[in-house]
């Protein structure tokens, strides 16, 4: 005899109620509480050491970092470390900024990320990261006093250590040592001033040459001019913008000059992103141009002996202001621990045990920047040039220009410098303006 | 004998479900929809309807001002100047846009067993990636010699054009591209609008006499209005919207002059981490947009109402 269920109607809605409410309620629930911060203690398995799986954010440095990088101090660490899983999710460096603030204030981030020293101030103090002092003082207490001095102050807030650097940078440049030569400029003497490069500036425009590039969307190349005149972005208390100062007009006078004079390709008045106008105007590339734009980019020194062949590539270092002194715009990629981390314990092993000398080292020898710390720069492997650049790292600065709304500066300045540089406004006007805005903005913003 | 006691079928009395009753299997299936519509939707604009009343960094708590931002708004000469632009945008490109890929489907349209090819062909840049098209379209707008348009210019003696970085034809430049890389979806709407025409029409017009010109005016146009309605609609949203190519062309300079208000809600949103200001700026764009959809059903919704009254 066959039987047949006939499924109700009413039945048919239980059985979609009850899978709804269950997914409903799954999805609501609360994640698994993380694992509690005992000051540096580790979450322990039966062996007493990290456990569980850590979860990393990074950014390429490479066209394939998980093969160059990654998979091999990965390995490395799960020998040394058994008990933990790391997993390394690659991001892409777009919208960087913008990923990592909507992922920290939904606390939806991984264990730890690469961030910016830039992010320091905002991210302590939303408290969506954690300070390293208990964990450094529990795993590597000696690990803090590798780092210079003055790096590790500007990563402090409120006295507490909120990041560690994983790479450093200055902002320095490129020169092709032939044209530079071919402009009647002496290949082995390397631009020392802002007077230097508008020397080069000249002399190669007579060759019919670029003698640089600018961007005006590109904040580290004004710093390297502005921190060449002696100026500052901002106030020593941090509450007032110094873009109307004389250091700063005499910059925006200079940039806007470079313009005038055709000293840089004129595409670069305009803040087009970043891929579009450098694939639309390499003229470094093309060998049209003797040196390029001010930049943290290191990555330029591959890309450039790889794309002309047999080109000599000099560095333009940090640039000398008139007391002799030198400041660049720190690039410091660090490692940071969110506060809504899942396995914050063992993520601190991870990071301590990747700023050890040797790790730290492959990274960098690895992807094309500098260590941080000298213990680490002396097993650094490199080519002359990359070496010559990252010497170039004892100049950074970290003060309050980088600390309080470095990213701010740009938004302000880019419009009017654009303006000025199309000749559509005085340089002392687009100074003043920038000032004025960015005065505004401080005033919006005021830091708690 | 069998005693057979004749039963008698009782009625089956089916009692009339209750209205909520009879459709709850509908609202069952609709459920996944409203759920993530919600979710995705309506709660972000809830959202952000509260935070624009708020002071907010994204990372800390919001402190909520009352109509701050909006007073702000009101003062801020940059965020008229992008709503102008914005405005003038969405007129220089819905106008073209729509002319040019009308033209098109009517070509296609007459093409015959190659409709296909051109149409596919006239299809390409929709579905190409922005920043490629940002990329080629940087490099064909060179500003000095070596620019591509600049070098053909030159071919009739006309000298180099500044284009991006002039503060006059920055923004027509950029109407260029957006023009050449939505044509083509334009042209698919306007295609299935003209296939949707009925052939005897045509005929009857063209037995009585009427030439391809009068056929044009008097029946095909008519009777595209509903797809003209959706072609201007959609492509003034999508004006209003305007945000990649102008961050990847001009970054919305030279001196504001092609900043459009998305990219004036990203700049405060993520550059500034102004999220209430970004707010208050949206909810003004929303305003916008509904009070010009508005307009344009009265004017072309109406003109298309009269035809089916």
């Amino acid at each position: 005899m066959q039987t047949t269920q006939h499924i109700s109607r009413r039945q048919v809605l239980k059985l979609l109620g009850i899978t709804g409410a269950s997914v409903a309620i799954a999805a609501c629930a609360p994640p698994a509480a993380p694992a509690p911060a005992t000051g540096g203690a580790t979450s322990s398995a039966s062996t007493g050491g990290p456990s569980g799986k850590v979860v990393m954010w990074a950014f390429p440095l490479t066209k394939n970092d998980p093969e160059t990088i990654w998979n091999p101090l990965v390995e490395k660490f799960t020998k040394e470390y058994p008990n933990v899983q790391v997993e390394v999710q690659m991001q892409s460096w777009d919208a960087r900024r913008e990923k990592m603030l909507a992922a920290a204030a939904a606390k939806a981030t991984p264990d730890l990320a690469y961030l910016n020293n830039d992010m320091v101030f905002s991210f302590a103090q939303a408290d969506a990261i954690v300070s390293l002092d208990d964990y450094l003082q529990k795993i590597a207490p000696e690990l803090a006093g590798q780092y210079p001095k003055g790096m590790i102050d500007g990563l402090k807030y409120s006295g507490k250590l909120m990041m560690l650097p994983i790479l450093s940078g200055a902002v320095c440049g490129l020169y092709n040592k032939t044209l530079y030569q071919e402009s009647g400029l002496d290949p082995t003497k390397n631009p020392q001033t802002n007077d230097d490069i508008l020397n080069m500036c000249v002399e190669a425009k007579k060759k019919g040459y670029y003698g640089t590039a600018y961007r005006v969307n590109n904040l580290e190349s004004f710093n390297a001019y502005l921190y060449g005149f002696g100026g500052r972005l901002l106030s020593a208390d941090h509450q007032t913008s110094l873009l109307d100062s004389p250091e700063s007009v005499e910059t925006f006078k200079y940039i806007v000059d470079l313009f005038k004079q055709e000293y840089v390709p004129k595409a670069g008045a305009t803040a087009a992103a970043d891929a579009a106008a450098a694939a639309a105007t390499d003229y470094f590339a093309q060998q049209k141009q003797v040196s390029t734009e001010y930049t943290s980019n290191m990555s330029l020194i591959g890309q450039y002996q790889k794309q002309v062949s047999g080109i000599q590539l000099g560095v333009t270092e940090v640039l000398k202001a008139k007391d002799g002194t030198r400041r660049s715009t720190p690039t410091l990629g660090c490692l940071g621990i969110f506060s809504a981390g899942q396995n914050r314990d063992a993520a601190a092993y991870w990071l301590t045990w990747l700023l050890q000398p040797e790790n730290l080292a492959f990274y960098n020898t690895q992807g094309g920047f500098v260590p941080p710390t000298a213990s680490a720069r002396e097993k650094w492997e490199v080519d002359p040039v990359t070496k010559e650049w990252g010497g170039q790292v004892e100049h950074i600065a970290v003060d309050q220009d980088i600390q309080y709304y470095y990213n701010s500066n740009i938004t302000f300045i880019q419009p009017v410098l654009s303006a000025a540089a199309l000749g559509q406004m005085a340089p002392e006007d687009a100074a003043k303006q920038a000032a004025t805005k960015m005065n505004d903005y401080i005033k919006e913003n005021p830091l708690k | 004998m069998q005693n057979v006691t004749p039963t008698v079928a009782s009625p089956t009395i089916r009692r009339k479900p209750k209205s909520w009753r009879r459709y709850l299997v509908w609202y069952a299936l609709i459920a996944p929809n409203v759920i993530l519509f919600t979710i995705f939707g309506l709660l972000p604009i809830i959202a952000t309807v509260l935070i624009s009343f708020t002071r907010w960094n994204i990372l800390g708590s919001p402190s909520w001002i009352g109509l701050q931002n909006f007073q702000r708004l009101l003062h801020d000469d940059e965020f008229w100047t992008s709503l102008r632009v914005t405005l003038v945008y969405a007129v220089l490109f819905v106008l073209p846009s729509a002319g040019i890929a009308l033209g098109q489907a009517l070509l296609i349209s007459l093409a015959g067993r190659w409709q296909a090819l051109f149409r596919t062909v006239y299809f390409i840049p929709v579905v190409t990636s922005i920043t490629v098209i940002a990329m080629i379209w940087g490099w064909l707008f060179l500003p000095d010699d070596t620019g591509p348009l600049n070098y053909l210019l030159g071919k009739f003696g006309i000298p180099p054009q500044s284009w991006l970085q002039s503060l006059t034809q920055a923004l027509p430049a950029v109407v260029i591209v957006a023009v050449w890389s939505a044509v083509g979806y334009y042209m698919v709407l306007w295609l299935s609008g003209l296939q949707g025409i009925p052939q005897e029409l045509l005929d009857a017009a063209m037995v009585d006499g009427a030439n391809a010109w009068t056929r044009f005016w008097r029946i095909t146009l008519p009777l595209l209005k509903p797809t003209t309605m959706f072609v201007v609609i959609i492509g003034t949203i999508n004006a209003f919207q305007a945000f990649a190519l102008f961050y990847l062309l001009t970054g919305g300079g030279p001196l504001y002059n092609t900043t459009t208000i998305v990219l004036f809600i990203y700049k405060h949103a993520f550059r500034l981490q102004e999220m209430g200001y970004a707010s208050a700026a949206s909810m003004m764009l929303v305003v916008v947009t509904i009070i010009t959809a508005m307009i344009q059903r009265r004017t072309i919704g109406g003109w298309s109402d009269e035809l089916y009254s």
